[in-house]
């Protein structure tokens, strides 16, 4: 059995009336939507972007080595990469390409280059009309760190946002590791 | 929306009037053309239709038909009763 009060309420649909007064209530404060082309949400400290090659500052040149560790650890398996060997048997990067269209931004290919070669920049706006536009060559990966990776942000990325294997090759100490077990038979 | 809010404003507003006591006191009021009251009304249910469909999206079917059939209806029965009553009576 239901309350007087409770049938009060029932009758004068004092929920929705409270809700009615919410919504006039609302009706006179700020509106919360951002104005997105005009007002730009600034990206987060390490957010996963356009793909960008980084440029060695020595050589000039990308530091990828061609190891294809990144290839074979992409899971949308979109990084293609083709090697060649020069007159001193030096591997040398032909092609470096990334399908950015399959790819699910898991940064597994920052996490897996032992160099320091890939990265993630914060761009993000890079809609096309064209599928070409999305396939990204050596050259325009190259350009894309020159374009959004430039100065300090290119230089503090690395060990800012991932642990820098490219300096440090022991286990780090919070990762399980395999554990030797004692007396065994 | 714009007739249904026409009907309730000619039903239960009174249309195109005003109330006597507002011009009692205020009689200048009455050069306005009936029109602009018409319309004003119009506007304020349609206000209303624009709350209500703000406030709650999706009114879920059967609460409707609870709200209808349990609320409303019996609502409305026990109206005529006490209005025949009260007639009787007085
Ligand atoms: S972010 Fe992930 S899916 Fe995209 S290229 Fe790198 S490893 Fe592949
Ligand atoms: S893991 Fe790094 S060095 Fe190896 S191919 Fe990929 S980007 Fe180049």
């Amino acid at each position: 059995m239901k309350t007087a009060k409770e049938f009060l309420k029932t009758i004068f649909f004092i929920e929705i009336l409270r809700g009615l007064a919410l919504t006039l209530s609302r009706l006179f404060t700020h509106a919360v939507t951002r104005r997105y082309p005009k007002v730009k949400r600034p990206a987060q400290p390490g957010f996963r972007g356009l793909h960008a090659l980084v440029r060695d500052r020595d050589t000039g040149k990308e530091k990828c080595v061609g190891c294809c560790l990144c290839a074979a650890y992409c899971p949308s398996q979109c990084i293609y990469i083709y090697t060649s060997e020069d007159e001193d048997h030096k591997k040398i990067v032909d092609r470096y390409e990334i399908e950015v269209l399959r790819c699910i931004f898991c940064g597994f290919c920052v996490e897996a280059c032992p160099f320091g070669a890939i990265s993630l920049t914060e761009h993000y706006e890079y809609s096309d009309y064209s599928r070409d536009a999305f396939y990204m060559t050596k050259e325009r990966l190259l350009s894309n760190w020159d374009k959004y990776m430039a100065g300090q942000k290119g230089e503090g990325y690395f060990r800012k946002f991932w642990r820098p294997m490219s300096e440090d090759f022991g286990t780090p100490e919070k990762q399980a590791t395999w554990r030797k077990i004692q007396n065994a038979k | 929306m714009l007739i249904m809010s026409s009907i309730c404003a000619i039903c239960f507003l009174g249309g195109w009037t005003i109330p006597q006591f507002i011009t009692n006191t205020l009689p200048f009021l009455l050069k306005v053309p009936g029109i602009l009251w018409f319309l004003v009304k119009v506007y304020a249910f349609m206000f209303f239709y624009y709350w209500v469909r703000a406030t709650l999206p999706r009114y879920r079917y059967d609460q409707l038909m609870a709200i209808g059939w349990k609320l409303l209806i019996p609502l409305a029965l026990v109206n005529i009763l006490i209005t025949g009553l009260v007639k009787i009576m007085v």
